[in-house]
């Protein structure tokens, strides 16, 4: 059943290239299609909740000589949020893409090849399988980019392009290293074989090649270079699926495999995650109260907030997992709403900067109090998730006797609440300028995934009780447990 | 293009096209599968185009029918994998044809269908890209 | 011997990088990342070497205890190529509507976005 993940979007993308023309039937397949997999991912949580995890042999070859699809909790975190993007980002681009773009089935095409990518690399036991589908995640991505093909959208295409190759390569190389040194292909394999005969110098120098590979796919600070160019000039529904799956999956999610399951972690490496986090949070903050464009400086907070995630993981203690894994998940929930928002006033006025914008509540409701709901989440105020997510993290610091760093990202958290309040106030809470008098409200399908999107905000910080105990732990159980991944895996 | 150099290459596209098969064809047995033939097919029509001129090639084959070809290929693909799955041993891509001695063509079961339909399918897609690169024309604005 | 050859492929991989980050036009540039990525396969091929061994292949007449070439990675490289054959072409496409919209292939002046 977990092969359906990858095959689903990708038959409905190949039925989407040989019906060409038709507009209508390729969006009620691609709808019921992303719909399907969302509640298959809500349904997987429960699949190992006795089992830990659940292993497919492709073609019926036991472990070191075949393929293996791998589903542990710390897969059914990145699917859930996965699937759950990519379906509101399906709905949204129908009337969207339908005013500014025109071509629908095309971009239908390339979404749904990015979906069925994304779901193949956290699925992926086998890792060549993982670069193979990174490839054709990055591939897809770097078209979804430039989609609009005008000035600027291939400008930042072609740095996207050009950064992101690099980065693959430095991936391929260290994949290199560790085959000549383990002589497997197989992560479950190649776990045991390092406890065995530990890491001698040549696997020493494939560490900063991957990590130099996965930072590029994932901006953190010194190579972060591609994203504020990208994130602004994309389609909206590009912009969020990009922001908030496509810089986790590719690069968290291998450096959760790779370093904590086949090297294991040592403290240097943690304290590399845990300053680099806390270099890309302040930078991050600082670059986006100096912005004038609105997706500009959502891009800015993204690379905050992943520097987040980062200072969670690199603390070390299983409260800080918990912590930089939660705020993953509701990342991923607000920071997609609020580039949905954007793409929201955008349609209606035409323009994404904010001298121009300007006392939009009046005329756009639903927009206003979705990006209001976004805004909280953000900023960390009580009943909404970014809140309990930021306290854990903060928690988790102090325990693990870092006091400082605790202190930072408290500071961090302030200049968050800065930049989110200026957004409010230059878009939506000031006085409306002449030119904007007569705009409407977004049509019906982009006003449904805004509000469903941010009830789940909402509910996920109501009842977060129940989502940290059902999907965060056992993904934090997954990095806790580290190298016994293997040994786990070779017994099935 | 020259009539000397026109002539050349319609004599020796023949012989390629049968190596690119035998390639294919022979993957189990012999180095090289489907990629590398989809890759010499690829380069026998990619070298069409160089010497005859777009207009010749797309009145023999048009775009439009080559990427149904493609995306046809590649859920017969995927069939062949389902047909696994429903047959003896449950998991995709399981090897339900009787596999034959060693170094007879038709051992091995599923490969040889496989490589064809790689074949095809890499043939195809590389074909298309420098495709509608030829034909792309600026836009008079 | 061995470490000639995988110098000759280090070299490969930093070659390809020099042109990426120093040369001026975009076209030196695509043609560097094929430059890298040509250094990278080379590096997969020299990785599966074993002193005296036979290559990988069944021939009939062969004794038991023949010791073959590793064959995984002449099966990968394949995959590889083609992958970034598609990488090329997309870059390649997307070069030539930056041709027509800026005038120039010079990545100094393509620089519309700032920051």
């Amino acid at each position: 059943m977990i092969i359906l993940f990858t095959l689903l979007p990708l038959i409905t993308a190949l039925v989407l290239i040989i019906i060409n023309k038709r507009e209508r039937l390729s969006e009620i397949l691609s709808v019921i299609c992303t719909l399907f997999t969302f509640v298959l991912s809500l349904i997987a949580s429960a699949w190992i909740k006795d089992t830990k995890i659940i292993v497919y042999h492709m073609g019926g070859w036991i472990t070191p000589l075949g393929i293996d699809l791998v589903l542990d909790g710390f897969s059914v975190l990145f699917l859930i949020i996965i699937n759950m993007v990519g379906f509101f980002a399906v709905l949204y681009s129908f009337e969207y893409i339908r005013k500014k773009y025109i071509d629908i089935n095309k971009f239908l095409i390339l979404l749904l090849f990015l979906i069925a990518a994304l779901n193949g690399v956290v699925l992926s036991g086998d890792i060549f399988n993982l670069y193979v589908f990174i490839e054709m995640a990055s591939l897809a991505s770097y078209s979804l980019v430039a989609f609009g093909a005008e000035r600027e959208d291939l400008e930042a295409s072609i740095r996207y392009q050009v950064l992101g190759t690099i980065g693959s390569f430095f991936i391929l190389l260290g994949i290199g290293i560790i085959y000549s040194s383990t002589g497997t292909l197989d992560l479950a394999d190649m776990s045991n074989m390092i406890r065995v005969t530990g890491i001698n110098s040549a696997m020493m120098f494939s560490l900063p090649m991957l990590l130099f590979g996965f930072a590029l796919k994932a901006a953190l600070v010194p190579f972060h270079a591609w994203l504020p160019d990208a994130h602004p000039t994309a389609p909206a529904p590009v912009s969020a699926i990009l922001s908030s799956t496509v810089i986790k999956a590719l690069s968290l999610y291998g450096i959760g495999r790779i370093f904590f399951g086949v090297f294991g972690m040592t403290p240097v490496l943690y304290d590399i995650l845990l300053y680099g986090g806390l270099i890309s949070v302040f930078f991050g903050a600082f670059a986006a109260l100096a912005q004038t464009d609105f997706k500009r400086m959502l891009a800015y907070s993204s690379i905050s907030q992943i520097g987040y995630i980062m200072l969670g993981i690199g603390l070390g203690t299983p409260l800080g997992f918990i912590g930089g894994l939660f705020h993953l998940f509701n990342h991923a929930t607000f920071k997609s709403l609020y580039f949905l928002c954007a793409g929201a006033t955008e349609y209606s006025t035409g323009t994404r900067q904010f001298s121009e914008l300007g006392g939009l509540s009046e005329k756009m409701p639903y927009t206003t109090w979705s990006s209001l709901f976004a805004s909280f989440s953000l900023a960390g105020i009580p009943p909404f998730n970014g809140f309990w997510s930021k306290f854990i993290i903060v928690i988790a610091a102090i325990q693990a006797d870092k006091i400082g760093i605790a202190i930072l990202a408290v500071i961090a958290s302030i200049l968050t609440l800065g930049y989110f309040l200026k957004i409010q106030r230059e878009v939506f809470f000031s006085k409306l300028p002449q030119s904007l008098n007569n705009i409407k409200e977004v049509p019906f399908l982009m006003v449904l995934s805004m509000v469903v999107l941010a009830l789940i905000c909402l509910g996920t910080g109501l009842g977060f009780s129940y989502i940290v105990n059902n999907i965060i732990q056992p993904a934090a159980d997954v990095l806790v447990n580290g190298v016994n991944y293997g040994s786990l895996i070779l017994t099935k | 293009m020259d009539r000397l150099i026109k002539t050349a290459v319609g004599l020796i596209i023949g012989p390629i096209l049968v190596f690119a098969l035998y390639v294919i064809n022979y993957g189990h047995i012999l180095p090289g599968e489907g990629f590398d033939g989809g890759a010499l097919i690829a380069a026998v029509l990619v070298l069409c185009i160089i010497v005859y001129g777009k207009q010749e090639v797309r009145k023999r084959l048009n775009l439009s029918i080559v990427l149904t070809i493609s995306a046809i290929s590649g859920l017969l693909l995927i069939l062949v994998g389902l047909i696994g799955l429903v047959s003896k041993g449950k998991v995709l891509f399981y090897n339900f044809i009787p596999q034959g001695n060693i170094h007879n063509l038709f051992s091995s079961g599923i490969v040889m269908i496989c490589n064809i339909i790689l074949g095809i399918l890499v043939g195809a897609s590389l074909y298309l890209l420098f495709g509608y690169l030829v034909i792309y024309r600026r836009d008079k604005e | 011997m061995s470490i000639f050859l995988y110098s000759i492929s280090i070299l490969l991989m930093l070659l390809g990088l020099y042109c990426i980050i120093v040369k001026e036009s975009l076209i030196k540039t695509i043609i560097g990342i094929k430059i890298m990525s040509y250094g990278i396969c080379l590096f997969f091929i020299l990785i599966s070497y074993k002193i005296g061994a036979h290559a990988p292949i069944i021939t009939e007449n062969m004794s038991p205890e023949t010791s073959f070439v590793d064959p995984i990675p002449h099966a990968l490289m394949p995959a590889i190529m083609i992958i970034g054959l598609a990488a090329m072409g997309l870059m390649l496409a997307t070069a030539i509507k930056l041709y027509e919209k800026y005038g120039t292939f010079d990545i100094d002046k393509i620089r519309q976005l700032r920051g």
